[in-house]
């Protein structure tokens, strides 16, 4: 836990202290309990004045856009082929590390991330057996998913680090709700109407196992690497000009 | 699923006919008798489509091991999905089970078993087609496939380096979890939540290398002057043949047969 640093605990060693180590006790404990009570935890960053979080003028394009969509899309692709940990159903229901970073990514790069994450998930569909007419169209899902992730946090000037509580409750709200609902009606109608899926089950039990799986890995998985590598990336050409600085 | 993504950017092709052809006949006989296995519910076309896709596998001489591969994977998904509808559809037919427990209705009617046939049969033909298309694809035949259909040099270079780093991104993948494995972290074991917590391990140590690579090749890039508005001149040709356009044409019309028989009933 001590890799999570966090950077709004700088200048108040003794809280840091006591949150961290409670934090630490709390997912010791119970890990959803605990992962929850970490966010919810979390100090506020000491606050800056709105004027501050003006746009870096950054935004990619030519050359780095190219190469970040290609790398968005290869590791995407490989932690979606790889990183499979409840095959139940192929496609349906599956829990992998993937669809963390098609947040993480959208939130880091931007459009190109979110075209990345599309272009990734189509060849690994493509190559672990998904026929490309339909990873075509089921993959948009994962294409919204990670777009609005991006455009959440773009217009509502988050920072992709969750250094603050508002940070956190944008994530929560359209990261992990919005974006996974929106992303699941994509994806359930998608398997409903290539495959004849009854309705009933496609859009009650398919739709609600959707949306939970992807919570959980967004909720363990995501939340560690944006708050440990996002201060990385922001210093990379790679980052999307986010309008906090 | 990973074992096919290895044979997919690391294997040795076999020669056949279809390596023979301009990539981009490969790309668009796949992707139009894929289409017309995907919309097809008559199960006459469905069985023919079967038929078809196991004659272009025997054609295109996958080994015996990839195939298997990609059955299995579409058995146990048309199994699954075919039980679903054989037990929870609403297809109209002869009742020949019925329950209703705690509000869960499981009606078997033998509608829903000709649907779930069907079915099965689709997703096994999907299943054969697309094994076919990944066999005889390398990624750069991909790549030539999008610049014969003309598609904006952008997008065949993201695709070209997608792939270029996918193979390294693999490489990268493996390493770090063994090197993970040998200090004790095995992704494999624990529960579902402790398994995820421990990827993030693995995650963080992969992001930061791409991160590196990214910056290798957009320097790479810049410094060969790369600039994606200017007009480029090529140095291969991809012209198409005879044979191309004859089974483009005949892609087509399997295509467009499907149509008729399966929504205009001719």
């Amino acid at each position: 836990m001590n890799s999570l640093a966090y950077e709004g605990t700088r200048g108040h060693a003794g809280l840091g202290r006591i949150v961290r180590r409670s934090a630490k006790f709390l997912v010791g404990l119970n890990p959803l309990i605990g992962w929850y009570s970490l966010f919810m935890a979390l100090p506020s960053v000491p606050s800056k004045s709105p004027e501050e979080y003006v746009s870096s003028g950054r935004h990619i394009g030519g050359a780095v856009g190219i190469v970040t969509l290609a790398i968005a899309a290869a590791v995407t692709g490989v932690l979606d082929a790889f990183g499979d940990l409840t095959a139940v159903v192929p496609y349906v229901g599956t829990i992998y590390p993937g669809v963390a970073f098609q947040a993480i990514f959208g939130l880091w790069f931007g459009p190109w991330g979110a075209l990345g994450t599309y272009v990734g998930t189509v060849i690994s569909g493509l190559v672990t057996g998904m026929p490309l007419p339909v990873a075509l169209i089921f993959k948009t899902s994962n294409f919204l998913q990670s777009f609005i992730a991006f455009a959440s946090f773009y217009y509502l000037l988050g920072n992709a680090g969750l250094t603050r509580r508002r940070d956190m409750v944008l994530y929560v709200v359209f990261v992990l709700i919005l974006s996974n609902l929106v992303g699941g009606i994509v994806g359930v109608t998608s398997i409903w109407y290539f495959f004849h899926v009854p309705a009933r089950v496609m859009f009650t039990v398919g739709y609600a196992d959707w949306v939970i799986s992807n919570i959980i890995v967004e909720v363990v998985l995501g939340i560690p690497v944006l708050r440990v590598v996002t201060s990385y990336v922001r210093n990379t050409r790679l980052f999307y000009g986010s309008k906090v600085t | 699923m990973s074992q096919l993504f290895r044979s997919f950017v690391f294997k040795t092709r076999s020669k056949s006919v279809f390596s023979k052809l301009n990539s981009a006949t490969n790309l668009l006989f796949y992707f139009l008798t894929s289409f017309s296995a995907l919309i097809t519910s008559n199960l006459a076309v469905g069985v023919l489509l079967l038929v078809s896709s196991i004659a272009v596998v025997f054609i295109a001489r996958v080994p015996l091991n990839f195939t298997r591969l990609f059955v299995s994977l579409a058995a146990w998904f048309a199994v699954v999905l075919g039980i679903i509808i054989a037990l929870f559809g609403e297809n109209a037919g002869h009742v020949l089970y019925y329950s209703a427990l705690l509000g869960l209705r499981v009606k078997v009617t033998d509608g829903n078993l000709m649907v779930a046939l069907s079915l099965f049969i689709k997703i096994l033909s999907l299943g054969l087609f697309t094994c076919f298309y990944v066999y005889i694809s390398e990624p750069k035949t991909i790549v030539s496939a999008l610049r014969s259909l003309k598609a904006p040099y952008q997008v065949s270079l993201s695709i070209a380096l997608v792939f270029r780093t996918l193979a390294i991104f693999a490489t990268d993948y493996t390493i770090i979890t063994e090197a993970q494995k040998s200090r004790g972290l095995d992704v494999a074991k624990g529960n579902l939540l402790k398994r995820i917590k421990k990827l993030v391990n693995v995650v963080i140590p992969l992001v930061f290398l791409s991160l590196k690579r990214a910056d290798d090749l957009t320097n790479a890039l810049e410094t060969r002057g790369y600039d994606p508005s200017k007009k480029r001149t090529e140095y291969y040709s991809f012209a198409f043949k005879s044979l191309d356009y004859l089974i483009i044409g005949l892609s087509l019309l399997l295509l467009v047969a499907t149509i008729l028989v399966g929504y205009l009933g001719v």
